[in-house]
């Protein structure tokens, strides 16, 4: 089991400050990657042989890498790549989850004993050899990459939705909507949805983590996305061929790494602690 | 039956039983029998009201989710103006909620707290594929007006409502597809008892206004008394007793009725009877042989612990269940 740091700070946080402080950093880290074309001295890509592994410094303010490209402005880009994998996959892992959760708890039955035996099928493999061994097949582009992550981690979403739609189609305003002649898209879209949509919004967010994570390690096993485009996984990769002599190359897009998967599960561990009704008072 | 009431039924409940199996013990696998009705033969005429009183756990809420074809029941058929809802074409099951509406006795629990009240009182309408939005949107100002909100609240959100005023947004709810028949279930008891009259005078109001029918459930035998033609009492899932409201509460037969009047608190704490009922209701998963009143009837001789009673015709339009009548 990896260590949470965000369960480990919320000892020393208040609720508000960690969602400040989660925010704070995911919000910065979005600016950056956003606005990475503006804010990068160099085009990530330029080779610039007088300049190999320049320590940091003025020119460089983060260095340069092995083929003497600026690491801040591969950074920006890198980020970029991470965070638009983390949403999409999550989109993906989401969109599919809440759709057979809410099936599975509305109609129950067969339908149901279906979709969850499905999604114990799903949490046998452990999911990164099985994300490994899809990717070992297909080619290992950006668009796969975040199908294969969204297609592997819809399962907890999944789980998560039909428990709240198993307690939410018995509560008498679902039942009142059915007295009404209100079919069952109609009940699940207005009445279960919006009141199931909490807990999803935290998974959600938990889940961007996840998924920055998952892009970085197959990224840096060279299984993710491929050199010459920058990510955080593979610069890693990169620089680990010369950490001895130039330990900047790893240093700089693992605290990326650290501190974006941080302020979600900040995010994410505060959201959780505002919305859950035992904790309120 | 009601002098004035016309021949035909709307709803009409023949032999309803509702079951259910709960499995129990981990090793040897147990299945328990829950019978929550047993055996309902109840009719409601177009305009007509019957009440329906027991304590906690007798079943009320489960005949009233089955006469509105929440729930299918066990055994027996349900009829809404000869509209079985777990039988025929789903085209002909599209007209039940025209027949019938519900309203909830927790008007908390009843309004979906992220949608408008104007949203929730035109939803009927709008599973109905009913009216054009600005139609409906008039349909609601009207049904609001109705119960004694203004046009204006279709806006705001349940929270910004007191209890008294959700359950007027519940009726409103209940009577935007013009239903013949109304279910209430215990529709006033979560409210404050200042608001318990408004309430229910609404629900007359509205009675004498649009000739509804209703089926209004409660534990309150001087509510139910007050609304209603008829009063079916129910015990352990059966009828035990049924008449017309003034027969049943100038000269009640059953045992269990007298018991149930006499714990009604009058207004002279000097004149207050000592209620007449001892013990507990019994497990429905384990109900008592031949009259399932025995065990606490103050009546009962050693013959009642075997012959079931049969809901009799005591008087005319005055049934009892009870083999000492």
């Amino acid at each position: 089991m990896m260590l949470n740091p965000a369960r480990y700070l919320r000892r020393f946080l208040p609720g508000g400050g960690m969602l400040a402080a989660g925010l704070f950093i995911v919000g910065s880290v979005s600016v950056a990657a956003l606005l990475a074309p503006f804010l990068a001295p160099f085009d990530p890509l330029a080779l610039d042989v007088n300049a190999i592994l320049t320590p940091p410094g003025s020119a460089h303010l983060l260095g340069t890498d092995a083929l003497g490209r600026d690491v801040l402005a591969r950074l920006l880009y890198g980020g970029r790549v991470s965070l638009w994998v983390g949403f999409v996959a999550v989109g993906i892992s989401v969109a599919i989850g809440l759709f057979l959760g809410l099936c599975s708890g509305y109609f129950g039955g067969l339908i149901d004993e279906a979709i969850m035996r499905g999604v114990d099928v799903m949490l046998c493999f452990p999911s990164f050899f099985l994300i490994l061994a899809v990717i070992a097949f297909l080619t290992p582009s950006l668009t796969n990459i975040m199908a294969v992550i969204g297609l592997t981690s819809w399962m907890g979403v999944a789980r998560l939705v039909r428990a709240e739609t198993l307690a939410l189609r018995s509560r008498d305003f679902v039942l009142a909507a059915r007295v009404s002649g209100m079919g069952a898209p109609g009940i699940l879209l207005y009445h279960i949805l919006p009141n199931a949509a909490a807990p999803v919004l935290v998974s959600a967010t938990l889940g961007v983590a996840g998924a920055i994570l998952t892009e970085s390690s197959l990224s840096f096993l060279g299984l993710g996305v491929q050199p010459p485009t920058p990510s955080w996984g593979n610069m890693l990769m990169e620089g680990k061929e010369v950490l001895e002599v130039a330990p900047w190359l790893s240093i700089f897009p693992g605290l990326a790494i650290l501190f974006t998967v941080l302020g979600y599960n900040l995010i994410g561990e505060s959201l959780r602690d505002i919305l859950d009704p035992r904790l309120r008072q | 039956m009601h002098p004035d009431a016309p021949a035909a039924t709307l709803l009409e409940l023949s032999g309803v039983a509702r079951h259910y199996t709960t499995k129990e013990g981990f090793f040897a696998r147990r299945e328990r029998v829950v019978r929550a009705v047993a055996g309902v033969d109840l009719t409601v005429a177009p305009g007509e009201t019957l009440g329906l009183v027991g304590e906690s756990g007798c079943g009320k809420s489960t005949l009233a989710r089955m006469a509105v074809g929440l729930e299918p029941p066990s055994q027996g058929t349900v009829r809404l103006d000869g509209l079985d809802p777990w039988a025929g074409s789903p085209a002909g099951r599209r007209r039940l909620p025209r027949l019938v509406q519900m309203i909830f006795q927790d008007p908390y629990a009843s309004l979906n707290p992220r949608l408008p009240i104007g949203w929730t009182v035109a939803e009927g309408l709008r599973a109905m594929g009913e009216g054009s939005a600005r139609e409906r949107r008039a349909r609601v100002a009207e049904l609001l007006e109705q119960v004694g909100l203004l046009p204006e609240h279709a806006k705001r959100f349940p929270h910004q409502f007191s209890g008294g005023q959700r359950q007027r947004v519940a009726i409103a709810r209940a009577l935007a597809l013009s239903p013949a028949l109304l279910v209430c279930d215990e529709p006033v008891s979560a409210l404050d008892v200042s608001v318990q009259a408004q309430v229910i005078n609404l629900l007359a109001d509205l009675k004498a206004r649009h000739g509804l029918a209703y089926l209004f459930i409660s534990h309150d035998l001087a509510v139910v008394g007050h609304l209603s033609d008829r009063v079916a009492v129910m015990y352990l899932g059966r009828v035990m007793e049924l008449a017309p409201a003034r027969a049943l509460y100038a000269g009640p037969l059953h045992p269990y009725t007298r018991a149930l009047l006499a714990a009604v608190p009058g207004l002279d704490p000097g004149a207050r009877r000592r209620a007449a009922l001892p013990g507990e209701t019994p497990d429905p998963a384990a109900a008592p042989s031949g009259c399932v009143f025995h065990p606490r009837c103050d009546r009962a001789i050693p013959a009642c612990a075997e012959a079931v009673p049969l809901l009799a015709e005591v008087a005319p339009g005055h049934f009892a269940r009870c083999g000492r009548l």
